[in-house]
């Protein structure tokens, strides 16, 4: 924890008042305790020394300056939609919300590029460019409230990455405040460019440890068609998986395909008051898929596909509203669990065609634990989220929750899997970084965030550990 | 039993709604149109009445522009056995009267013991229709029911009435709309929704449907004279507190006639 001394502080508290003007400096637990944590309940958030809320580039880099001479740490911070407690306050921190940066500042509808500020909400710029016969692809399924800044500073994905790409692959150029305060420049405007290194990815999922994104240049694509929907339930989610497997080796590709298990249809079953199907018994996987292409050959093959490979339900659609009913069941999922508990969302990567033993195996963890856990992921790509209810005032139930998180982390890796394909590492997954980057990778990290922001200034304590500066980290 | 229910496609309430400024008519193309949660509980009753009394069937009727043919459709997926759509230019922007006149225009045409409606639509928000129409064709009617049942060719159920209830009971064929309190609805499953496609559909144009009256928008009995835009919301008062903070926001709050 940095620690100031009292007239320090009120200096700083009024430097950062100059800088935003007293209405966005909020300080007291009663106004920053919103901004504490993020949606990773097991990621406990700090108290912040204040949070400013900046409304311009200008305005982020001398509340850098100032945190810097005190030697404050900084956090960046969007809606908070995060799931790893890397927007988490620190004790004694400052951190910057960006929310008030939310205008889209150019739409170049020839060059196909967006302008934007960080605190953009996901879902305006894609409604914004809809607007205009242009496609913003990158859809985080949290799109409605969070924000491009926290989508860059995670490398953000979402259902429609395995045709379209993650939100790394959209940027174009960034604008970043670094710990120094200066204000950096990446990429370039053009389709292509290789003019030195490759900063937009460094930035792009650094999760706000090497600098403050202020604005970006994001691509974007010709608006799609209008899905058209097909859904499949199977008795196993090794069918599930082979049906999936079949499909993309015939070449073809979805706008959107979602896997869920047992445990997550049935939830959804029991707050819809529906059955999926008639029969007695909840199919043990459902494949939801959507295609933008506008061409019927896709989901036609899908359909075979799951057929094929012993689906006892498919049906597909072009029609929206039937199609919109038949979504509500992966829609449904996360209001659903709000009745029986606290979810965490939690994230692994693994191998596409190794997700059904990856899914059994969550499946076995559940039942050693105890913990409720239901699994939904991107078919096509190997991301799983298992979901782990909880009651969140039960210490015990926690405690096992933390335990189960791990264990997953485990089994993704022990398959050859990666601690994290879509949502960062944050304070969450710090020690199994480690050991997926090995000493090199770590080494190497290290040199970047050495030579990025030697005093540690920027998100202490999220992705991984600097060594010591000799003071309180 | 035949048991029909009135359904309605309205601009979805979780989105913004808005008024043609000129017309008054609501905007029907500026927001997503779903079936009114309400006639979802109707559905819902109408099904339930159907598992009690085997070999019932249930017709979902609605009038309204092409779109409210998803209305019936999500009627059907949810176990409706066919709909009926009256789809009419000469009704658009139709007052309750004429509303109420031109589905009693379809529904003398059929045989049906029970009608099922919702209490209130919440675009238009008359609650009027059920009641009309029960006078236009010189049916009972019993309205605002948070619940009810069929047994004898009675309908009989509850009103909620000033803290109590009312016990109302009426002959079939008979008329009655239910309330939010009424069941939940069922979501349709995938076997519903996939049935509903190949399920009947008749699309009905006002000079199909008869009627004691043939009729007209301009036969209306309601007249919308002026639309107004909700005024913008203001900054509210702020003032920092030296003490006086509670008298202030309670002489505030009576102002507003609040306390």
């Amino acid at each position: 924890m940095a620690t100031v001394a009292l007239g320090s502080k009120q200096q700083l508290l009024a430097d950062l008042a100059a800088i935003v003007g007293a209405d966005h400096v909020l300080v007291g637990e009663d106004l920053t305790d919103q901004y504490s944590s993020d949606m990773q309940p097991l990621a406990a958030g700090g108290t912040p020394l204040a949070v400013v809320r900046p409304a311009s580039t200008n305005e982020v880099a001398e509340i850098v300056r100032v945190c810097a001479r005190e030697g404050i740490p900084v956090v960046a911070r969007g809606a908070g939609s995060g799931m790893t407690g890397a927007g988490n306050a620190i004790d004694g921190g400052v951190s910057v919300v960006l929310t008030r940066m939310n205008r889209i500042l150019e739409i170049d509808e020839s060059a196909r590029l967006a302008v934007v500020q960080p605190g953009v909400v996901t879902s305006d710029l894609k409604l914004a460019v809809g607007e205009r016969g242009l496609f913003y692809a990158p859809d985080p399924t949290s799109s409605a409230w969070c924000t491009i800044g926290g989508n860059l500073a995670n490398g953000s994905a979402g259902p429609c990455g395995s045709k379209y790409g993650t939100t790394a692959d959209a940027v174009l150029a960034l604008e970043v405040v670094l710990a120094s305060g200066e204000v950096l420049r990446t990429g370039r405007k053009t389709i292509k460019g290789v003019s030195g290194y490759d900063l937009n990815r460094l930035f792009v999922g650094s999760e706000g440890t090497l600098g403050i994104i202020t604005e970006a240049t994001l691509a974007l694509r010709a608006k799609p068609a209008s899905p058209a929907t097909c859904v499949a339930a199977f008795e196993s989610v090794q069918a599930a998986v082979d049906a999936v497997t079949e499909f993309l080796a015939g070449g073809h590709n979805l706008s959107l395909l979602e896997l869920m298990d047992r445990p997550c249809v049935a939830a959804v079953e029991e707050s819809l008051g529906a059955s999926l199907l008639d029969e007695a018994g909840t199919p043990a996987a459902v494949l939801f898929g959507q295609s933008d292409s506008g061409r019927s050959d896709d989901l036609e093959a899908f359909e075979a596909s799951c057929l094929n490979n012993g689906a006892t339900f498919a049906y597909q659609t072009a029609d929206a509203a039937e199609g919109q009913m038949l979504m509500q069941y992966w829609h449904g999922l996360e209001a659903a669990l709000e009745t029986k508990g606290q979810w965490i969302l939690h994230e692994v990567t693994a191998p596409r065609h190794d997700m059904a033993e990856l899914i059994d195996e969550i499946a076995r963890i559940s039942e050693n634990t105890g913990i409720w856990i239901g699994v939904h992921g991107h078919a096509a790509d190997g991301t799983v989220h298992p979901m782990i209810v909880i009651d969140p005032a039960d210490p015990h139930e926690i405690s096992l929750a933390r335990d189960a998180y791990n264990q997953i982390i485990e089994a993704a890796r022990s398959l050859g899997g990666t601690v994290t394909g879509e949502h960062g590492i944050g304070r969450m997954k710090k020690t199994q970084l480690a050991e997926e980057l090995g000493d090199v990778g770590l080494t190497v990290h290290r040199a970047i965030k050495q030579a990025l922001d030697p005093f540690q200034l920027m998100n202490p304590g999220v992705m991984f550990d600097a060594p010591s500066l000799g003071r309180n980290p | 039993m035949k048991l029909l229910v009135l359904v309605k496609q309205v601009p979805d309430t979780a989105t913004d709604r808005h008024l043609d400024a000129e017309s008054g008519r609501v905007d029907r193309a500026s927001s997503d149109a779903v079936l009114d949660e309400i006639n979802e509980k109707a559905v819902e009753a109408a099904l339930q009445l159907r598992e009690a009394h085997p070999g019932s069937s249930v017709t979902v009727l609605t009038m309204g522009p092409e779109r409210a043919a998803e209305a019936i459709r999500r009627a059907l997926a949810m176990g409706a056995d066919d709909g009926i759509h009256l789809i009419d230019d000469r009704l658009a922007g139709a007052d309750t009267a004429t509303t109420s006149h031109a589905l009693a225009g379809v529904l003398k045409e059929l045989s049906f013991d029970l009608v099922i409606a919702g209490n209130e639509s919440t675009d238009g928000r008359m609650g009027a229709v059920p009641a009309m129409i029960a006078e236009i064709l010189g049916l009972p009617h019993a309205t605002f029911l948070q619940h009810f049942e069929v047994t004898n060719r009675l309908v009989k159920g509850q009103r909620p009435h000033h803290g109590g209830y009312l016990e109302i009971e009426a002959a079939l064929p008979a008329i009655v709309s239910v309330t939010e309190q009424a069941a939940d609805a069922r979501f349709p499953n995938f076997r519903g929704i996939m049935a509903a496609k190949k399920k009947p559909l008749k699309t009905l144009t006002l000079s199909d449907a008869g009627g004691p009256r043939q009729a007209d928008a301009g036969d209306g009995t309601c007249r919308i004279l002026r639309v107004s835009p909700r005024p913008a919301r203001t900054g509210g008062e702020k003032f920092t507190d030296d003490g006086t903070g509670a008298a202030r926001i309670a002489s505030f709050l009576t102002e507003a006639k609040l306390i």
